[in-house]
């Protein structure tokens, strides 16, 4: 499932993960939200957690379930599904694990990503050159996509995303 | 005389009746005609005796030979008249006159008669008178007559009577005949009817004879048939008996196999529990080997080995969890195809449960219908009974009129035998049918 670390290209784009030392390989965990695949910086995550009660906030955005209590504080629930518009019918694939909770943090704001399943993280991601033409408008907190064991799997950029969530969060 | 037939008999008695009634009518007649001639000769006799006497007297007293002759020939010439013989007081025959040859003793020559005799001797009629002469007996006047006249017309009597007998016989025994005829005709007409209703009797006798044996046939047929059906109604009986206890063992099974899957039903939930509790420790381990292997991959080439490991845990736990997966799956199958055995073994006891209580109608019914069958064949037994009377007593029916058609055509052979009435038709064979085709309805 997991694959043994192989360096990532020097390629891989980059924004407000911290660089990688030279020889230094990056670690990916990879994600399944519905039917679409996602790539996190291990190194933006804080923990997996199991998705436990939420409690829902009054007047939050849409993709913001509410808030869960995890390590004695109160982190935002996202829901990437209703960020991006994933169906959550269109997927086949069943979950092993129950529905989890990945926390990231971009600098002091900390995130908790409602996952569907956990592959697994991997240390060697293919050359991201070989899915760029996937889709024509992409998030901005979507950094690049590359393939995997023939799925198309996109990098979560986790400062836009926290970015992101914050101003529509605003916004809303 | 046996052979003679009724009409002839009754010609014969006609005839016998005619002749004897002829017969006496004749000789009645003949006696009275005897006697009535007779006495008409004695006065024609004695008158013309008489006459004589008086007419010789008194040539006598004068002694007139001559006119004693002529007074004699007056009377010479009668029929009967054989002799006259004129005698005086002393016994001397004065004169005598007589018609052809007499023998001597014929004539009666008797003077001492003082008044009139009439004698009859020798065949003759003698009639003997006194000549008397003024007070004076002056002698005896002695005619002899013959009975020829009267013989002679008792004898054309007879003739007469003779053609007239005869006569009175052809015409007798035509009227004989004809009567006869007429006596005989419907006595023939009633034999022939007699005879015909006869074989009539017979012939319907014999077809109850028929009937009475095809439905001693048919009663045994059907004797046969119910002891079929009873038998059948004891196979189907005990059939059902044996169908009603595999029925009531299906239910009681069916029921005890319903206890054992509720049993394992349960079993299987208390599995599914223990399953979810690995399966939630495999979650847990899972994720503890996730947040390991987050760990070891932030401590960079110094948790490397650590990062493997904590795969490897990850990997174990998530093949206990698709383990587990499959494990409820299969118990979910299980539970799903024990609930459907259960469903199934719920209508097998409903379904044996009408088995049941179908297998003990069906036995109570056909215990009634072994009861009416045996009832139905007690009345074969009586109808079988009833049968061999009622054609016992047909057969007694038939000999009689059997016997009644010959005593007809008996009859009618003695009214006519040249004109019998036909003879019935194998009246002489009687039916006698056989007794076994009877027999074998009533004597089971």
């Amino acid at each position: 499932m997991s694959h043994s670390g192989v360096p990532l290209p020097e390629s891989l784009p980059e924004a407000s993960s911290p660089p990688a030392n030279p020889g230094e390989t990056v670690a990916l965990m990879l994600v399944r939200v519905g039917g679409r695949w996602f790539a996190i910086d291990a190194r933006m995550i804080e923990e997996v957690a199991v998705k436990g009660a939420v409690t829902r906030v009054p007047t939050a955005a849409r993709h913001v379930l509410g808030v869960a209590g995890l390590r004695g504080g109160v982190v935002p629930v996202i829901s990437l599904q209703q960020m991006i518009g994933i169906a959550g019918a269109a997927t086949t694939e069943l979950a092993t694990t129950l529905p989890r909770l990945v926390v990231v943090r971009a600098g002091d704001c900390e995130l908790a990503l409602v996952v569907d399943e956990i592959r697994g993280i991997i240390a060697d991601p293919p050359a991201a050159d070989a899915a760029q033409a996937s889709g024509a408008e992409r998030p901005s907190f979507l950094r690049q996509e590359f393939e995997w064991q023939g799925k198309l799997v996109g990098v979560l950029d986790v400062a836009q995303l926290a970015a992101a969530a914050g101003s529509s969060q605003g916004g809303a | 005389m046996r052979t003679l037939v009724l009409r002839a008999k009754l010609i014969l008695a006609f005839t016998l009746v005619i002749v004897v009634v002829t017969l006496c009518f004749a000789g009645y007649l003949l006696v009275q005609q005897e006697r009535m001639a007779s006495a008409a000769l004695v006065t024609r006799a004695t008158g013309i005796t008489g006459v004589l006497a008086r007419l010789v007297a008194p040539a006598v007293e004068t002694d007139n030979r001559h006119e004693v002759s002529n007074s004699l020939a007056a009377v010479y010439g009668h029929a009967d008249l054989r002799y006259v013989v004129v005698m005086k007081a002393s016994g001397e025959v004065y004169d005598r006159q007589s018609v052809g040859s007499l023998a001597p003793g014929d004539e009666l020559h008797d003077n001492s008669r003082q008044e009139r005799v009439v004698q009859t001797h020798g065949g003759l009629l003698h009639v003997l008178v006194p000549i008397v002469s003024k007070g004076n007996q002056l002698g005896t006047l002695v005619a002899g007559f013959s009975r020829q006249s009267i013989d002679d017309a008792i004898r054309s009597s007879q003739l007469a009577l003779l053609a007239g007998a005869l006569v009175i016989l052809l015409i007798g025994v035509g009227v004989a005949w004809f009567m006869s005829g007429n006596i005989a005709r419907p006595i023939r007409a009633v034999a022939t009817r007699l005879t015909r209703l006869a074989q009539d009797l017979v012939d319907s006798a014999r077809g109850q004879e028929s009937a009475g044996v095809q439905q001693a046939s048919g009663i045994e047929q059907t004797r046969r048939t119910m002891d079929l059906v009873l038998a059948s109604a004891q196979q189907i009986a005990e059939n059902s008996s044996v169908v009603l206890g595999n029925a009531e063992r299906t239910v009681a099974g069916n029921r005890d196999v319903a206890l054992r899957i509720k049993e394992l039903d349960s079993h299987a939930e208390k599995a599914g529990e223990i399953l979810a509790a690995i399966m939630q420790v495999a979650d847990r381990t899972d994720l503890l080997a996730l947040n390991a292997a987050l760990e070891g991959t932030k401590a960079g080439e110094a948790g490397r080995g650590f990062t493997l490991v904590a795969a490897e845990m990850r990997r174990l736990a998530e093949s206990v969890m698709e383990s587990v997966t499959g494990i409820r799956r299969l118990m979910n199958d299980m539970r799903a195809a024990s609930q459907v055995a259960v469903q199934a073994g719920q209508e097998g006891i409903a379904l044996s449960e009408e088995t049941t209580r179908s297998a003990r109608d069906i036995a109570q019914v056909t215990q009634q219908q072994r009861k009416a069958t045996e009832q139905v064949g007690q009345s074969m037994d009586d109808m079988a009974a009833t049968v061999t009377d009622a054609m016992a007593r047909t057969r007694k029916t038939t000999a009689n009129a059997a016997e009644l058609a010959a005593a007809a055509l008996q009859l009618g052979t003695l009214v006519d035998s040249g004109r019998s009435t036909p003879p019935p038709v194998a009246l002489v064979e009687q039916s006698r049918l056989p007794a076994s085709a009877v027999a074998g309805g009533s004597n089971r």
